[in-house]
Protein backbone atom coordinates (compact mmCIF):
# COMPACT_ATOMS: atom_id res chain seq x y z
CA UNK A 1 0.00 0.00 0.00
CA UNK A 2 1.10 3.58 -1.08
CA UNK A 3 0.88 6.88 1.00
CA UNK A 4 -1.45 8.09 -0.93
CA UNK A 5 -3.88 5.39 -0.94
CA UNK A 6 -3.68 6.05 3.09
CA UNK A 7 -4.49 9.37 2.36
CA UNK A 8 -7.54 8.83 1.31
CA UNK A 9 -8.68 5.50 2.88
CA UNK A 10 -7.86 8.04 6.28
CA UNK A 11 -10.15 10.79 4.93
CA UNK A 12 -13.04 7.82 3.72
CA UNK A 13 -12.86 6.30 7.35
CA UNK A 14 -13.23 9.91 8.96
CA UNK A 15 -16.79 10.58 6.45
CA UNK A 16 -17.67 6.70 7.19
CA UNK A 17 -17.41 7.69 11.03
CA UNK A 18 -19.39 10.89 10.24
CA UNK A 19 -22.00 8.79 8.41
CA UNK A 20 -22.34 6.51 11.54
CA UNK A 21 -22.93 9.33 13.77
CA UNK A 22 -25.20 11.15 12.01
CA UNK A 23 -27.30 8.21 11.08
CA UNK A 24 -27.46 7.44 14.87
CA UNK A 25 -28.95 10.68 15.03
CA UNK A 26 -31.71 10.50 12.08
CA UNK A 27 -31.05 13.67 11.10
CA UNK A 28 -32.14 14.95 7.29
CA UNK A 29 -31.67 12.02 4.63
CA UNK A 30 -29.64 14.67 2.63
CA UNK A 31 -26.75 14.98 5.14
CA UNK A 32 -26.57 11.08 5.42
CA UNK A 33 -26.42 10.83 1.76
CA UNK A 34 -23.67 13.21 1.37
CA UNK A 35 -21.48 11.87 4.06
CA UNK A 36 -22.23 7.99 2.40
CA UNK A 37 -21.27 9.01 -0.89
CA UNK A 38 -18.10 10.74 -0.15
CA UNK A 39 -17.35 7.61 1.97
CA UNK A 40 -17.99 5.75 -1.30
CA UNK A 41 -15.78 7.84 -3.69
CA UNK A 42 -13.20 8.19 -1.45
CA UNK A 43 -12.93 4.58 -0.27
CA UNK A 44 -12.83 3.89 -4.43
CA UNK A 45 -10.21 6.56 -5.07
CA UNK A 46 -7.97 4.99 -2.29
CA UNK A 47 -8.31 1.63 -3.77
CA UNK A 48 -7.73 2.66 -7.30
CA UNK A 49 -4.50 4.82 -6.16
CA UNK A 50 -2.85 0.62 -5.63
CA UNK A 51 -1.01 1.51 -8.64
CA UNK A 52 0.96 4.79 -7.78
CA UNK A 53 -0.98 6.66 -10.63
CA UNK A 54 -4.17 9.40 -9.96
CA UNK A 55 -7.46 7.95 -10.72
CA UNK A 56 -9.61 10.47 -12.60
CA UNK A 57 -11.18 13.45 -10.65
CA UNK A 58 -14.83 12.28 -11.23
CA UNK A 59 -17.04 11.16 -8.43
CA UNK A 60 -18.01 8.28 -10.13
CA UNK A 61 -15.78 5.51 -9.15
CA UNK A 62 -17.89 3.21 -6.59
CA UNK A 63 -19.43 1.15 -8.90
CA UNK A 64 -16.00 0.85 -11.01
CA UNK A 65 -14.72 -0.30 -7.06
CA UNK A 66 -17.52 -2.80 -7.00
CA UNK A 67 -16.94 -4.54 -10.27
CA UNK A 68 -13.14 -4.70 -9.44
CA UNK A 69 -13.56 -6.76 -6.39
CA UNK A 70 -16.08 -8.46 -8.19
CA UNK A 71 -13.44 -8.89 -11.13
CA UNK A 72 -10.23 -10.20 -8.57
CA UNK A 73 -8.09 -12.88 -9.80
CA UNK A 74 -8.80 -16.79 -8.82
CA UNK A 75 -5.92 -16.92 -6.08
CA UNK A 76 -7.47 -13.92 -4.20
CA UNK A 77 -11.32 -14.25 -4.44
CA UNK A 78 -11.92 -17.23 -1.69
CA UNK A 79 -10.48 -14.69 0.58
CA UNK A 80 -11.74 -11.31 -1.23
CA UNK A 81 -15.44 -12.89 -0.32
CA UNK A 82 -14.55 -13.42 3.34
CA UNK A 83 -13.53 -9.97 3.85
CA UNK A 84 -17.11 -9.21 2.87
CA UNK A 85 -18.43 -11.19 5.05
CA UNK A 86 -19.87 -13.30 2.05
CA UNK A 87 -18.61 -17.22 2.18
CA UNK A 88 -18.58 -17.94 -1.66
CA UNK A 89 -16.88 -15.51 -4.25
CA UNK A 90 -20.25 -16.50 -6.86
CA UNK A 91 -22.40 -15.22 -4.20
CA UNK A 92 -20.27 -12.34 -4.01
CA UNK A 93 -20.06 -11.16 -7.59
CA UNK A 94 -23.73 -11.94 -7.92
CA UNK A 95 -24.54 -9.66 -4.86
CA UNK A 96 -22.67 -6.96 -6.72
CA UNK A 97 -24.21 -7.66 -10.27
CA UNK A 98 -27.56 -7.81 -8.83
CA UNK A 99 -28.92 -6.30 -6.02
CA UNK A 100 -25.71 -3.71 -4.96
CA UNK A 101 -24.93 -1.97 -8.86
CA UNK A 102 -28.04 -0.14 -8.79
CA UNK A 103 -28.02 1.58 -5.58
CA UNK A 104 -23.86 2.40 -6.35
CA UNK A 105 -25.10 4.14 -9.47
CA UNK A 106 -27.63 5.72 -7.71
CA UNK A 107 -24.88 7.03 -4.63
CA UNK A 108 -22.68 8.19 -7.41
CA UNK A 109 -25.35 10.39 -9.06
CA UNK A 110 -25.94 12.04 -5.58
CA UNK A 111 -22.75 14.48 -6.46
CA UNK A 112 -24.13 17.55 -7.55
CA UNK A 113 -21.79 17.25 -10.77
CA UNK A 114 -23.68 14.14 -11.65
CA UNK A 115 -27.38 14.91 -10.76
CA UNK A 116 -27.96 16.50 -14.18
CA UNK A 117 -29.60 19.41 -11.85
CA UNK A 118 -31.73 16.94 -10.07
CA UNK A 119 -31.61 15.63 -6.94
CA UNK A 120 -28.62 15.95 -5.00
CA UNK A 121 -27.76 16.46 -1.41
CA UNK A 122 -26.31 19.35 -0.98
CA UNK A 123 -27.96 22.14 -3.42
CA UNK A 124 -31.63 23.18 -4.23
CA UNK A 125 -32.78 22.25 -7.08
CA UNK A 126 -32.91 22.88 -10.58
CA UNK A 127 -30.66 25.47 -10.76
CA UNK A 128 -32.26 27.93 -12.81
CA UNK A 129 -35.61 28.26 -10.61
CA UNK A 130 -35.19 26.47 -7.35
CA UNK A 131 -38.43 24.14 -6.76
CA UNK A 132 -36.79 21.80 -3.97
CA UNK A 133 -34.16 22.03 -1.25
CA UNK A 134 -32.63 18.58 -0.27
CA UNK A 135 -33.25 19.15 3.45
CA UNK A 136 -36.92 18.97 2.76
CA UNK A 137 -36.50 15.99 0.17
CA UNK A 138 -37.66 12.48 0.52
CA UNK A 139 -34.88 10.75 -1.22
CA UNK A 140 -35.89 7.71 -3.01
CA UNK A 141 -32.42 5.75 -2.67
CA UNK A 142 -32.74 6.41 0.98
CA UNK A 143 -35.68 4.00 1.33
CA UNK A 144 -33.41 1.75 -0.94
CA UNK A 145 -30.62 2.32 1.56
CA UNK A 146 -32.77 1.21 4.15
CA UNK A 147 -34.34 -2.04 2.96
CA UNK A 148 -32.67 -5.28 3.47
CA UNK A 149 -30.37 -5.27 0.18
CA UNK A 150 -29.30 -1.45 1.41
CA UNK A 151 -28.58 -2.66 4.65
CA UNK A 152 -26.43 -5.36 3.31
CA UNK A 153 -24.82 -2.79 0.93
CA UNK A 154 -23.51 -0.18 3.95
CA UNK A 155 -22.52 -3.45 5.85
CA UNK A 156 -20.45 -3.83 2.81
CA UNK A 157 -19.26 -0.32 2.22
CA UNK A 158 -18.12 -0.22 6.85
CA UNK A 159 -16.45 -3.57 5.70
CA UNK A 160 -14.55 -1.92 2.89
CA UNK A 161 -13.67 0.79 5.21
CA UNK A 162 -12.19 -1.21 8.08
CA UNK A 163 -10.83 -3.74 5.72
CA UNK A 164 -9.23 -1.65 3.63
CA UNK A 165 -5.36 -2.62 4.70
CA UNK A 166 -6.36 -6.29 4.10
CA UNK A 167 -7.32 -5.51 0.30
CA UNK A 168 -5.75 -2.57 -0.37
CA UNK A 169 -2.84 -4.17 -2.74
CA UNK A 170 -5.06 -6.91 -4.36
CA UNK B 1 -44.62 5.48 10.61
CA UNK B 2 -47.51 6.19 13.51
CA UNK B 3 -47.07 10.03 14.26
CA UNK B 4 -48.79 10.02 17.49
CA UNK B 5 -46.45 9.66 20.87
CA UNK B 6 -44.22 7.01 20.77
CA UNK B 7 -45.24 3.30 21.83
CA UNK B 8 -42.21 0.74 21.23
CA UNK B 9 -44.83 -2.45 20.62
CA UNK B 10 -46.64 -1.01 18.15
CA UNK B 11 -43.89 0.97 16.55
CA UNK B 12 -42.04 -1.86 16.38
CA UNK B 13 -45.07 -3.91 14.90
CA UNK B 14 -46.02 -1.67 11.93
CA UNK B 15 -41.97 -1.68 11.09
CA UNK B 16 -41.79 -5.65 10.87
CA UNK B 17 -45.32 -5.58 9.25
CA UNK B 18 -43.73 -2.52 6.87
CA UNK B 19 -40.51 -4.39 6.26
CA UNK B 20 -42.37 -7.37 5.45
CA UNK B 21 -44.89 -6.38 2.62
CA UNK B 22 -42.26 -3.85 1.51
CA UNK B 23 -39.08 -6.08 1.21
CA UNK B 24 -38.90 -9.09 -1.02
CA UNK B 25 -36.14 -11.14 0.51
CA UNK B 26 -37.42 -10.75 4.06
CA UNK B 27 -39.23 -14.04 5.42
CA UNK B 28 -39.38 -13.32 8.52
CA UNK B 29 -39.69 -10.49 11.24
CA UNK B 30 -38.08 -11.08 14.73
CA UNK B 31 -39.10 -8.46 17.65
CA UNK B 32 -36.75 -8.70 20.63
CA UNK B 33 -38.24 -6.74 22.73
CA UNK B 34 -35.98 -7.85 26.17
CA UNK B 35 -33.10 -5.38 27.40
CA UNK B 36 -33.86 -3.11 24.80
CA UNK B 37 -34.16 0.62 25.95
CA UNK B 38 -37.57 2.20 26.49
CA UNK B 39 -37.14 4.24 22.59
CA UNK B 40 -35.22 0.93 21.18
CA UNK B 41 -36.55 -1.17 19.05
CA UNK B 42 -34.42 -4.51 18.03
CA UNK B 43 -35.52 -6.33 14.80
CA UNK B 44 -33.96 -9.42 13.44
CA UNK B 45 -34.95 -9.79 8.89
CA UNK B 46 -34.11 -13.03 7.84
CA UNK B 47 -33.46 -12.26 4.37
CA UNK B 48 -32.96 -15.13 1.83
CA UNK B 49 -31.93 -12.39 -1.02
CA UNK B 50 -28.53 -11.66 0.88
CA UNK B 51 -26.66 -15.07 -0.17
CA UNK B 52 -24.52 -16.94 2.44
CA UNK B 53 -23.15 -15.05 4.88
CA UNK B 54 -20.09 -15.36 7.38
CA UNK B 55 -20.75 -14.51 10.92
CA UNK B 56 -18.71 -11.56 10.47
CA UNK B 57 -21.42 -9.57 9.38
CA UNK B 58 -23.64 -9.92 12.30
CA UNK B 59 -24.36 -6.35 13.81
CA UNK B 60 -26.84 -4.52 13.51
CA UNK B 61 -27.38 -1.07 11.70
CA UNK B 62 -28.75 1.65 13.94
CA UNK B 63 -31.17 4.13 12.81
CA UNK B 64 -31.94 7.26 14.63
CA UNK B 65 -35.65 8.30 13.60
CA UNK B 66 -37.87 11.82 14.14
CA UNK B 67 -34.94 13.04 16.58
CA UNK B 68 -36.21 15.87 18.90
CA UNK B 69 -40.43 14.87 18.50
CA UNK B 70 -42.00 12.66 20.75
CA UNK B 71 -42.16 9.74 18.59
CA UNK B 72 -38.19 9.73 18.53
CA UNK B 73 -37.06 6.38 18.81
CA UNK B 74 -33.55 4.02 17.61
CA UNK B 75 -34.25 1.50 15.33
CA UNK B 76 -31.63 -1.60 15.22
CA UNK B 77 -32.19 -3.65 12.52
CA UNK B 78 -30.02 -7.27 12.20
CA UNK B 79 -29.90 -8.94 9.10
CA UNK B 80 -29.42 -12.82 8.56
CA UNK B 81 -29.57 -15.62 5.90
CA UNK B 82 -32.03 -18.39 6.84
CA UNK B 83 -29.49 -20.51 8.47
CA UNK B 84 -27.93 -17.79 10.49
CA UNK B 85 -31.81 -17.83 12.33
CA UNK B 86 -31.76 -21.47 12.78
CA UNK B 87 -28.14 -21.49 14.20
CA UNK B 88 -29.02 -18.49 16.78
CA UNK B 89 -32.52 -20.30 17.78
CA UNK B 90 -30.17 -23.63 18.32
CA UNK B 91 -28.33 -21.38 20.40
CA UNK B 92 -25.38 -22.51 18.06
CA UNK B 93 -24.94 -17.98 16.92
CA UNK B 94 -24.71 -15.78 19.40
CA UNK B 95 -26.99 -12.70 18.95
CA UNK B 96 -25.85 -9.15 19.85
CA UNK B 97 -24.30 -8.62 23.24
CA UNK B 98 -27.50 -7.84 25.54
CA UNK B 99 -29.92 -9.09 22.66
CA UNK B 100 -32.27 -12.04 23.93
CA UNK B 101 -34.71 -14.44 22.22
CA UNK B 102 -37.10 -14.71 24.92
CA UNK B 103 -40.17 -12.54 24.59
CA UNK B 104 -39.61 -12.26 21.06
CA UNK B 105 -42.02 -11.81 18.61
CA UNK B 106 -42.54 -13.31 15.30
CA UNK B 107 -43.98 -11.83 12.08
CA UNK B 108 -44.02 -14.26 9.02
CA UNK B 109 -44.21 -13.23 5.06
CA UNK B 110 -47.73 -14.86 4.10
Amino acid sequence: MNSYQILWWQQAKSDHEAFQLLRRQGIAQCHLLHYLQMVTEKIAKAYFWHDGSSPPKSHAGFAKFLRALGGIQPLDQERIANLFAFTRFKDFQYWIEKPAMPIAYGLERLAPALANNGPNPEYPWPHEQPEYAPANYDFPIWALLTSGRGRTLMTVIGLAVDRFLEYADT
Amino acid sequence: MPTTQFHRDSTADWYAKAHLKTDPGVVSVHYLPKNAGEREIRLVEVNELIGDRTDDALEPIDFGIDRGSDNAHTLFVLDVTPEQWERIKARDLSLPAGWSLDGEVSYLDE
